[in-house]
């Protein structure tokens, strides 16, 4: 029995060296590739992720409050270059870790090509993030500009607080369609739209995604371990696979 | 800057007549039923209080779609949509606030016992008369506390409506999102404002309750 335990308090004392718990704040639109991510880079480190997603706003201002969080995923490069302006981030571990593509989702069946559907009078709502603090609002709002739709569809909008609600609207059928992170189609399953298009990025300035590691969490070795990891080939490809573009 | 807060009166308002007017009975018959399955209704009543926001939310979501079972009649009815409006908060405060209005009145009237009603009874008084002459004024107490409570827990509402609003500027954007989007957006200022005067305007509601309420008591 007593061996028993000693062996127990040995191993759980070996994991404590060894392996490390990150706490990585990360912008809607990645969660769901994040853990894919997150469950390759335990495999091959031994490290766990503890995830907690939110708009990159609310992580922001978190973070601004004191939040315990490692390290940063945002869906901007606004945010964690404020980070390190504010010296609450480590300058050289930002990093543009993926480029976001924006896509166009409906649940009206199109007459010609997706996009029609914008000018459909069936569009009673149509669900974006919220400009103002989203990243892929944004994005949504310049290409609703460009097409020179805005001033029309402005009162049908109805604003997701995050990317993910604004998927969430489309996806109940409370909106008929909306701009969303391409990510998420591909990564949610439940998601049974009418049609798709994917938005050309000369629409839209680029949704260059940033990371960062926050200043106490520098000395963490699964951090660095994690920064490595971020860099690596095959991480690149599964950011790839799951509908970014990445340097 | 206002409009959060000209709509957000609004659906208080609305919401705290139409618990009025649909609370009031509720509160009757559950101050006077034998019936055996009073606390099961009572539970139902009750259950706003305890039931975080997000599960009416979810709820809400589900039932006030145009694919739901309400909200695609709504649909057929009016034309318009319930989610993303100001009737689809309006439906959704009423239950939201349902308890904070029924239970004071229902208490209220069951503290005014059966004697006073059956006095009026014999003097010949019509049970809505004597509904309306004695139990009423005798129970104003719980109407009072009843109402400013259901206003009060309107304006505080935030989890539901941030679920089912939709955020849109003079329909659903109340003043707890507008907070909230102000925060998000790093504005402290404005939300300094908004939140200074809700919490001034909800200070005062309380206040003014309780000083009324106790000044009844004295005099009754």
């Amino acid at each position: 029995m007593s061996s028993l335990l000693l062996s127990m308090s040995y191993f759980f004392s070996i994991m404590s060296v060894s392996a490390d718990t990150l706490n990585i704040a990360v912008a809607s639109n990645f969660v769901h590739t994040l853990k894919v991510l997150s469950a390759d880079f335990r495999k091959q480190s031994g490290h766990q992720s503890r995830i907690s997603s939110a708009s990159t706003g609310k992580l922001y201002t978190q973070i601004q409050h004191g939040a315990p969080f490692d390290i940063f995923l945002a869906a901007d490069e606004k945010r964690p270059d404020l980070l390190v302006a504010e010296g609450k981030a480590q300058p050289s571990s930002a990093y543009v870790y993926a480029s976001g593509q924006l896509v166009f989702v409906s649940n009206i069946a199109p007459v010609e090509t997706c996009q029609k559907v914008l000018i459909s009078p069936d569009l009673r709502r149509l669900s974006i993030a919220n400009p103002k603090i989203a990243p892929y609002g944004e994005a949504a709002r310049q290409v609703l500009k460009n097409m020179g739709l805005w001033q029309q569809l402005e009162p049908r909008l109805v604003r997701g607080e995050n990317i993910a609600q604004t998927l969430q609207f489309v996806s109940t059928r409370n909106a008929q369609a909306g701009f969303v992170a391409k990510s998420m189609l591909q990564m949610s399953k439940e998601i049974d739209t009418a049609c798709t298009w994917v938005v050309p990025a000369d629409m839209y300035s680029p949704i260059r995604q940033k990371m960062v590691v926050l200043k106490k969490a520098k000395d963490k070795i699964a951090v660095q371990a994690f920064l490595h990891y971020m860099q690596s080939v095959h991480a690149k490809d599964i950011i790839r696979a799951a509908g970014y573009d990445v340097i | 800057m206002f409009e959060p807060f000209i709509l957000t009166a609004k659906l208080a308002a609305l919401t705290t007549l139409i618990l009025f007017v649909i609370g009031t009975p509720v509160a009757w018959w559950l101050a006077n039923t034998k019936l055996k399955a009073k606390p099961v209704i009572e539970a139902v009543v009750a259950l706003p209080i305890v039931l975080p926001p997000t599960v009416l939310g979810f709820y809400f979501l589900m039932l006030l779609s145009p694919q739901g079972w309400f909200g695609s009649w709504w649909v057929e009815v009016t034309g318009q949509t319930l989610t993303f409006s100001f009737s689809g908060l309006v439906i959704a405060s009423v239950i939201y606030s349902f308890p904070f209005v029924v239970q004071p009145i229902q208490s209220a009237f069951e503290s005014v016992g059966h004697d006073m009603i059956e006095a009026a009874y014999t003097l010949g008084a019509k049970p809505l008369d004597a509904f309306f002459t004695v139990a009423v004024p005798l129970a104003k107490r719980g109407f009072l506390t009843g109402g400013v409570l259901g206003f009060a827990h309107t304006l505080g509402e935030f989890g539901m409506v941030l679920m089912v609003g939709g955020n849109i500027p003079g329909e659903t954007r109340v003043v707890s999102i507008a907070i909230y989007d102000h925060v998000e957006m790093l504005e402290y200022g404005q939300a300094h404002v908004m939140a200074g005067i809700l919490l001034v305007f909800a200070f005062t509601a309380m206040l003014s309750m309780y000083v009324v309420n106790h000044n009844l008591k004295v005099k009754q």
